[in-house]
């Protein structure tokens, strides 16, 4: 008889790697609930697209490149990427456009650097943040669900229309909370978002200092180099509520540790403050989060040594 | 690996999650519609304001868009009391160079006229005119009536098409013409046409029912309740109209013996009662018979037979028509060969009738009635019209010169109704114009967009102008 076991050390614990995917998978539920609601058919569509297309993509060149997974779970980081991404895109996007976002966050993100849990940058950050800048024109399509609950032909054009991105200002309070105005899929209504975010803290899964030190470092400096009767607008359409919960919660791009994570978030908010106002928004919020995952192990590391003066004792991350 | 337990609870929490933000995501839709459509709105005034003024912007939707790519949205615009006052239209059209043009243009609701021109300017706006230019090809577009051609694309010599079709005798005005038996479906044709100028300037052909539930013929080919071969009546119905107003004379329809035209795109059905109701018209027309004399007569006529008024036998209908037909007293309108076997050789118009009337001339003895008494149109006049015979003297309107669908003509290439500008027939051009001199390709571009709009109204909307 014979038994394959890995290296020690081992853990015993309920919050496995299916587990923490299963528990973003189910909080986005209300972000997939909003974007059906409000743009239908095409919602579903792209959203599944995006997913099933990341999960083919992840299993096909881990086929190529010999690294399939040997575990004995089923990886559902490619569906939580794929999901991200897609509920990061304004609804009139063409899937062409969304299949090379998913084929460049899937291939040269994830799988370039070794797969699930060792990208280096959250995979649906740098997927959406190629597509803006590669596909500017083809990001612009807020159609707000007019063409009917059933209408997909925005999907199969090969360009996206040219809806112009909403005026936010003069959208109301009550619009802004409720979502009910033209914006990405998942990221328009903060409300749902919030929701999401905290069934993953009730679940224990979500790390909350980086979240939570950016977007209070955005209020701050919102406040002070913005107009503080815009801030609800911003706050609650710019989608800084989904990006705080979803992508700089990532328990894999993002720092581990209380102090390196409030930091990521400070110099997250910083940038994002610094770029909105010179550029296109949703890379403005987007560039930011990529830079820090590309920080995160730096800002780890001394964030690791400035801790070690104090304790000797080994460290324990608490989730 | 995750239990069963585990993932039940999963599902159970997805399903919770799922109804927790659904109602939140319903109550909060309902609580802010109000605000959100206000919010619509007011962009939407603010947007189309150069092109339209209007209260309130309702989107149209529909499968005929697929057949027209060029056309991003199109709106229709209300006014105050919420009438509706025209169409916005979103079109971006790709020019000879590649470029692409990105315009807002309004229409008028009830007569067709461009009600503004603006240009979007946006990302996807790269074609190359400058704004002076496109102000000026703007102002001289606004008010046209679309479809618009520039003067130099009529094909046809136009002095000579007037010179030699123009009808000569017509005097101004109103008339009016309807068909004295009712055809198998039970539908009275009638023809209403306008002079000004001693031109025709405007037609209408339609059939009112002989049962007052039954919707006009145009509204039931519309509705589908009544249908032809080819494109609907009432489309087949306006495109002859705007045929005749071309060529101003009926005979030059071409009509074949079977009651058909080739000449006239888009037209297959049987338009002998119309091409006999406008000869009629025509011949009211010279001799100032206008449309209220012929309503007159009309009840004049139902009185001598009935000894009643019309509206005592509650033969008007909500139109104003007087509807009868005409069966059961064909001596009262055909004309017999003389002889032990008499044979109709033809029929008598309504004025024609009424002079009969009038002189105690005995009804249904038409053997007695000779072309001079019934003559609709003095020699004189005859003779003023061109070498296209208009409508005969004696009432022989079927196919004068035009036998199968022969146009008597002295310009073989007389092809007016063949060509066409913007795959349409310049039968229906409504507008022509001068393109701006520093600018004629841009002027052209816009008027095509000008003209897409057209087409895509007049397919969406089976438009009855």
């Amino acid at each position: 008889m014979s038994s394959k076991t890995g290296l020690a050390p081992f853990i015993h614990t309920e919050k496995n790697v299916p587990y923490i995917y299963l528990t973003i998978i189910v909080a986005l539920v209300p972000c997939i609930a909003y974007a059906v609601f409000y743009y239908g058919i095409k919602a579903i569509v792209l959203i599944l697209f995006s997913a099933v297309c990341f999960t083919l993509s992840d299993y096909t060149f881990s086929l190529i490149s010999h690294r399939l997974n040997k575990n004995d779970y089923f990886d559902l980081s490619s569906i939580t990427s794929g999901l991200i991404f897609s509920l990061m895109l304004p609804p009139d996007t063409p899937l062409i456009v969304a299949l090379s976002g998913v084929l460049f966050g899937s291939v040269v993100i994830k799988q370039f650097f070794g797969g699930a849990g060792c990208a280096i940058v959250n995979p649906a950050a740098g997927a959406s943040l190629f597509v803006r800048m590669m596909f500017p024109s083809d990001m612009l399509g807020y159609s707000s669900g007019s063409g009917g609950f059933f209408d997909m032909g925005s999907l199969f054009a090969l360009h996206s229309g040219t809806s112009a991105v909403p005026d936010y200002s003069t959208i109301s309070f009550a619009e802004l909370v409720s979502g009910n105005y033209p914006g990405n899929l998942g990221q328009a209504c903060a409300a749902v978002a919030l929701m999401g975010a905290a069934f993953i803290v009730i679940r224990g899964n979500l790390r909350l200092y980086a979240p939570c030190s950016y977007l209070l470092t955005l209020t701050v400096l919102y406040l002070i180099f913005g107009q503080a009767k815009e801030y609800p607008v911003f706050i609650l359409s710019s989608g800084v509520v989904f990006v705080a919960f979803f992508l700089l919660g990532d328990l894999t791009t993002m720092p581990s540790r209380f102090l390196a994570g409030v930091f990521s978030g400070v110099v997250c908010a910083a940038l994002t403050i610094v770029l909105y106002f010179h550029i296109d928004h949703q890379i403005a919020i987007l560039a930011p989060v990529v830079a820090v995952n590309l920080m995160s192990f730096v800002i780890d590391f001394f964030a690791k040594t400035i801790s070690r003066r104090k304790k000797t004792s080994r460290e324990v991350d608490v989730l | 690996m995750m239990t069963r337990s585990q993932l039940r609870r999963f599902l159970f929490e997805a399903i919770g999650l799922f109804v927790f933000s659904m109602a939140f995501i319903l109550i909060s839709f309902v609580r802010s519609s109000s605000n959100a459509d206000i919010r619509r709105q007011q962009q939407l005034v603010t947007r189309f304001a150069p092109v339209m003024q209007a209260s309130e912007f309702t989107e149209i939707t529909g499968s005929v868009f697929k057949s027209y790519p060029d056309i991003n949205s199109v709106y229709i615009g209300y006014g105050e009391n919420s009438e509706p006052i025209g169409y916005v239209i979103d079109i971006s059209s790709e020019a000879e160079d590649a470029t692409s043009l990105h315009l807002l243009i309004g229409i008028g609701y009830e007569n067709a006229e461009i009600t503004g021109i603006t240009r979007v300017g946006d990302n996807d706006d790269t074609y190359a005119v400058s704004a002076e230019d496109f102000k000026m090809i703007s102002d001289d577009l606004v008010g046209t009536q679309i479809p618009i051609a520039f003067k130099d694309e009529s094909v046809t010599d136009d002095s000579e098409l007037t010179d030699s079709q123009v009808i000569n005798g017509l005097n101004d005005g109103t008339y009016y013409a309807q068909s004295l038996t009712a055809d198998k479906n039970g539908y009275i044709d009638y023809v209403e046409l306008k002079v000004e100028g001693g031109e025709i300037s405007n037609v209408q052909w339609d059939a009112f029912n002989l049962d007052p539930t039954t919707e006009n013929r145009s509204r039931a080919s519309l509705s589908g309740a009544y249908e032809v071969s080819g494109d609907d009546w009432a489309t087949q119905s306006y495109t002859v109209c705007h045929a005749l107003l071309e060529v101003q004379n009926p005979d030059d329809l071409a009509m074949k013996s079977d009651g058909t035209t080739e000449i006239v795109t888009g037209v297959t059905c049987d338009i002998r009662p119309f091409v006999e109701l406008a000869n009629e018209c025509i011949d009211n027309s010279r001799n100032s018979y206008d449309m209220d004399k012929y309503f007159a007569d009309m009840s004049r006529l139902i009185e001598h037979i009935f000894g009643v008024s019309a509206e005592d036998k509650d033969l008007v209908n909500n139109d104003g028509f007087i509807v009868y037909s005409f069966d059961k007293y064909p001596e009262l309108y055909s004309v017999y060969t003389a002889g032990s076997d008499p044979e109709v050789v033809d029929t008598l118009t309504l004025r024609e009738i009424m002079a009969n009337i009038d002189a105690g001339t005995t009804p249904g003895t038409a053997s007695e009635v000779t072309p001079e008494v019934t003559s609709g149109a003095t020699p004189e006049a005859a003779a003023e019209t061109t070498d296209s015979s208009v409508t005969s003297a004696d009432g022989d309107n079927t196919v004068n010169g035009a036998e199968d669908g022969y146009v008597e003509s002295d310009d073989e290439d007389d092809s007016v109704l063949s060509d066409s500008i913007d795959d349409l027939p310049m039968s229906e051009i409504a507008s022509y114009i001068t393109p701006v001199a520093n600018a004629p390709a841009q002027t052209r571009q816009v008027v095509h967009m000008c003209n897409t709009c057209y087409k895509f109204l007049k397919d969406y909307l089976n438009w009855l102008v």
